[in-house]
C-alpha cells in the first residue's frame, strides 16, 4: 500500500484509515434528531443547499459542537457544464467548509443547467476530451476558491453519451492526474453502472487512483424495468455491499457513510444500515 | 317628556348593562352548576386508558396529542428539530391502527406536517371522535345536546340585546338625545357577545361533575404514586446510608480503616437521596414546569396518562418534548433540495 498522497488521514492497515472520519450519514432535515442517536455515526455530509453557513439549524450546530466532523457536499454547481462557475453556489461551499472547520467539500462529476436551462438533475457528461478539457478548468476553478480539498463524486446515470471516449475510471484517473482533486467513490453507483451499463465494477475499483480516495458514498436504490434507480430511498442491497467489501480491500478508506434522502425508515433500521456497513468494514479487516 | 318604551335614558343604561352582566355570567354559570351539582360517578368508577383520559381534559386535540406522543416515542412517528412529523416505520403505524382499541388511523395522516397539524388531523379521527361519544354516553362529558342548548341560549341572548340597543341607538338618533354612552355600551355588547360564544365554543369538551371528579382523582393518584416511589427511592437511600455507617463506626472501633467501597456506596447513596428527593425533583430545570412529577419514572401508560393530563410538555424524552412543542405553532421551513440535485426519479449523486 503507497502512502497517501493528498495529506487525508489514511493508512496502510485496516479498512477504515486510522484517524480518518470513520462512518458517518448524510445529515438531513428530517432526520435531524435521530443521527446524534445513531450508534456508530462519527461524521455528518451535509447537502452545501440546504444549510446556509449563515444560520445553520440549530441541531446541526449542536452536533458539529459535539464534535463531529461535517463535510459539505454540493449539488448544484455543474462542474461538468460549460458555463462559468455560480460565485454564489462556490462561496457557500467554501462558507460552509469554514464554518464547520470541514477537511474537504465534495461535488459530483456532472452537469445540471446548460443554455440557461436548469435540468434540476445531475446530469452524466460525455466522457470526451473537450468535456474533460471544461471539466478540469472547471475544477481547477473551484480548487482555487475553495479553501480546503475538493472531492468529486461519480454519479449514478440512466444514460450515456454515444461518443464517449474514455471508460469511467480512465476519465476520473486523467481528471486526478490534471487537477490532483479527490474521489468521492458512490459504491452504489458503481453497481448502477453495472446494472444499467453492463461495467465490472471490481474492473472500475482496480482501475482508479483508489489512495485518492476522499471518502465513500454507500446508498440504496430500486431496479425498475431493468433500469437500476439510486433513489437513496431503499436498503442499500447486498450487491453494493460486496463492492464496498471490495474496495476495502484495496485501500484504507478514510471515511464511508450512507446516504438517505427520501422515504426515511426507522431509527433502528437506519442504525441496521449503518451496522451492515460497518460489518463489512470489520470483516475486511478482519482478513 | 315621553320616554320610549317608558324608560328613562339611564334606566335603560342600568337595564342594559346589568343584562351584559348576566349574560356574561349565565354561561359560566351553567358550566359551573353542571359541575357542581351534576351526577356523580355511581357504583364502579369507568376505566379509561389514556386517549380517553386526554379527551377528557382538553378534548379530542389532546387525545391526538397522547397518540402523537406514543409513536414518536416508540419512533414509528419521527419528529424532526422544526415539529415536523413524518412516518418512520408504515407498516408499524399500519399494525398500531390495526390493533388500536379506538381504530385512530394514524397511517393515513400524511408526511411533513407540523405537530400541530398532525394533532388538528388526528382529533377529527373516526376513532377519536368516538372516544368524544363514549365519554358522553358515560357522562362524564356533558352531551353535546346541553352544549349546544347552552351556545345558542347565550347566542340568542346576546343577539336580543344587540337588537334592543341598536333599536334604542336608531331611536335615540331619530329624537336627538344623547346616544354617547350607549354608544359606547354597544360596542362593549358586541365584543363581549362574540367573545362569549366563542369561548363557550373553546370550552369544549365541557366535564360534568363526574367527568371533573375523575380526573381530580387520576391526577392526585399519579402524584400522590411518584411521592411514594421517590419516599421508597429516598428511604432506600438512606437505609444505605446507615448502613455503611454502622459498618464504619465498627471498623473505627476495632481501629481499622473505612472500606473504600463501602464509603463510595455511602456517598453515592447520600447523593441519591438528596437528587431524588421530593423537593429537588419537582424543581429539576431540566424537567419542564408543566411536565407532571412522576411521570419521568414511571412506565409507558403513566407516560401517556402525563400527556393526557398536561399535553405533549409532559413528553418525557427532553429532545423529543422540545421537538414536539416546536410543531405546535404554525411552522414552515426551507429543506427540500433547493438549487437542484435531486430530482426525477433518483438522487444521482
Amino acid at each position: 500500500m503507497t502512502a497517501r498522497r493528498d495529506g487525508l488521514p489514511g493508512g496502510p492497515d485496516g479498512a477504515i484509515a486510522p484517524c480518518g472520519l470513520g462512518l458517518g450519514i448524510g445529515w438531513r432535515p428530517e432526520i435531524d434528531l435521530a443521527v446524534p442517536r445513531l450508534p456508530g455515526v462519527e461524521w455528518v455530509e451535509v447537502v452545501a443547499e440546504n444549510v446556509d453557513p449563515r444560520a445553520v439549524p440549530a441541531s446541526l450546530a449542536a452536533l458539529h459542537q459535539r464534535g463531529l466532523p461535517v463535510i459539505p457536499h454540493g449539488v448544484s454547481l455543474s462542474l461538468g457544464g460549460t458555463e462559468p462557475l455560480d460565485g454564489k453556489r462556490l462561496g457557500r461551499l467554501a462558507g460552509l467548509a469554514e464554518r464547520f472547520g470541514s477537511p474537504l467539500v465534495s461535488e459530483h462529476v456532472a452537469f445540471c443547467r446548460a443554455g440557461g436551462m436548469e435540468a434540476g438533475h445531475l446530469l452524466p457528461l460525455p466522457r470526451t476530451r473537450a468535456a474533460l478539457g471544461v471539466l478540469t478548468e472547471n475544477i481547477r476553478a473551484a480548487q482555487a476558491a475553495l479553501p480546503v480539498p475538493l472531492a468529486v463524486e461519480n454519479i449514478a446515470a440512466l444514460v450515456s453519451w454515444p461518443e464517449d471516449e474514455f471508460t469511467e475510471a480512465q476519465f476520473l484517473t486523467e481528471l486526478v492526474e490534471r487537477t490532483g482533486v479527490l474521489l468521492l467513490l458512490d459504491v452504489a453507483n458503481l453497481y448502477t453502472a453495472q446494472v444499467n451499463f453492463g461495467l465490472d465494477p471490481i474492473a472500475t475499483l482496480d482501475a482508479l487512483p483508489l489512495d485518492r480516495v476522499g471518502y465513500v458514498h454507500v446508498a440504496g436504490g430500486v431496479l425498475r424495468d431493468g433500469v437500476w434507480h439510486d433513489t437513496h430511498a431503499h436498503p442499500v442491497s447486498q450487491e453494493i455491499l460486496n463492492i464496498l467489501a471490495a474496495l476495502a480491500e484495496r485501500t484504507p478508506l478514510p471515511g464511508v457513510m450512507l446516504e438517505r434522502d427520501d422515504a426515511y425508515p426507522s431509527d433502528a433500521e437506519l442504525a441496521a444500515e449503518i451496522a451492515a456497513i460497518q460489518e463489512v468494514l470489520h470483516e475486511v479487516r478482519a482478513h | 317628556m315621553n320616554q320610549p318604551w317608558g324608560l328613562s335614558g339611564p334606566q335603560f343604561l342600568w337595564i342594559y348593562g346589568a343584562g351584559m352582566a348576566a349574560f356574561v355570567a349565565a354561561p359560566l354559570l351553567l358550566v359551573l352548576l353542571a359541575r357542581t351539582f351534576g351526577t356523580s360517578v355511581r357504583g364502579t368508577e369507568p376505566i379509561l386508558d389514556a386517549y380517553q383520559v386526554g379527551y377528557l381534559a382538553r378534548g379530542p386535540q389532546r387525545a391526538a396529542e397522547v397518540v402523537i406522543g406514543e409513536l414518536t416515542a416508540s419512533g414509528a412517528l419521527r419528529v424532526d428539530s422544526t415539529g415536523k412529523i413524518t412516518q418512520a416505520s408504515p407498516a408499524e403505524l399500519a399494525a398500531w391502527s390495526a390493533t388500536c382499541p379506538h381504530g385512530i388511523a394514524v397511517h393515513a395522516v400524511p408526511d411533513g406536517l407540523s405537530t400541530q397539524k398532525v394533532q388538528r388531523r388526528l382529533a377529527k379521527d373516526p376513532g377519536i371522535v368516538a372516544i368524544g361519544a363514549r365519554l358522553r354516553a358515560e357522562r362524564l362529558l356533558m352531551t353535546r345536546s346541553w352544549v349546544i342548548a347552552v351556545l345558542v341560549t347565550s347566542a340568542t341572548l346576546w343577539l336580543a340585546l344587540m337588537i334592543a340597543g341598536a333599536l334604542r341607538l336608531a331611536e335615540g338618533s331619530h329624537n336627538h338625545r344623547p346616544t354617547g354612552y350607549l354608544g359606547g355600551l354597544y360596542f362593549w355588547t358586541v365584543l363581549l357577545g362574540l367573545y362569549s360564544v366563542l369561548w363557550l365554543r373553546r370550552l369544549q369538551p365541557i366535564r360534568t361533575r363526574a367527568g371533573a371528579e375523575y380526573l381530580k382523582r387520576l391526577g392526585q393518584r399519579e402524584v400522590a404514586k411518584q411521592v411514594k416511589e421517590q419516599l421508597a427511592v429516598q428511604r432506600k437511600a438512606e437505609q444505605a446510608a446507615q448502613r455503611a455507617e454502622r459498618k464504619a463506626r465498627r471498623a473505627a472501633r476495632r481501629g481499622g480503616t473505612v472500606p473504600a467501597a463501602d464509603a463510595t456506596i455511602a456517598s453515592t447513596a447520600f447523593a441519591g437521596a438528596t437528587v431524588l428527593g421530593p423537593e429537588p425533583a419537582r424543581s429539576a430545570p431540566a424537567e419542564s414546569s408543566a411536565s407532571l412529577p412522576g411521570l419521568t419514572a414511571a412506565g409507558g401508560e403513566a407516560a401517556l396518562l402525563g400527556i393526557a393530563l398536561a399535553g405533549l410538555a409532559a413528553v418525557e424524552d427532553p429532545t423529543l418534548r422540545t421537538a414536539l412543542l416546536a410543531g405546535m405553532p404554525s411552522s414552515s421551513g426551507g429543506g427540500g433540495c433547493g438549487g437542484g440535485g435531486c430530482g426525477g426519479g433518483g438522487c444521482g449523486g
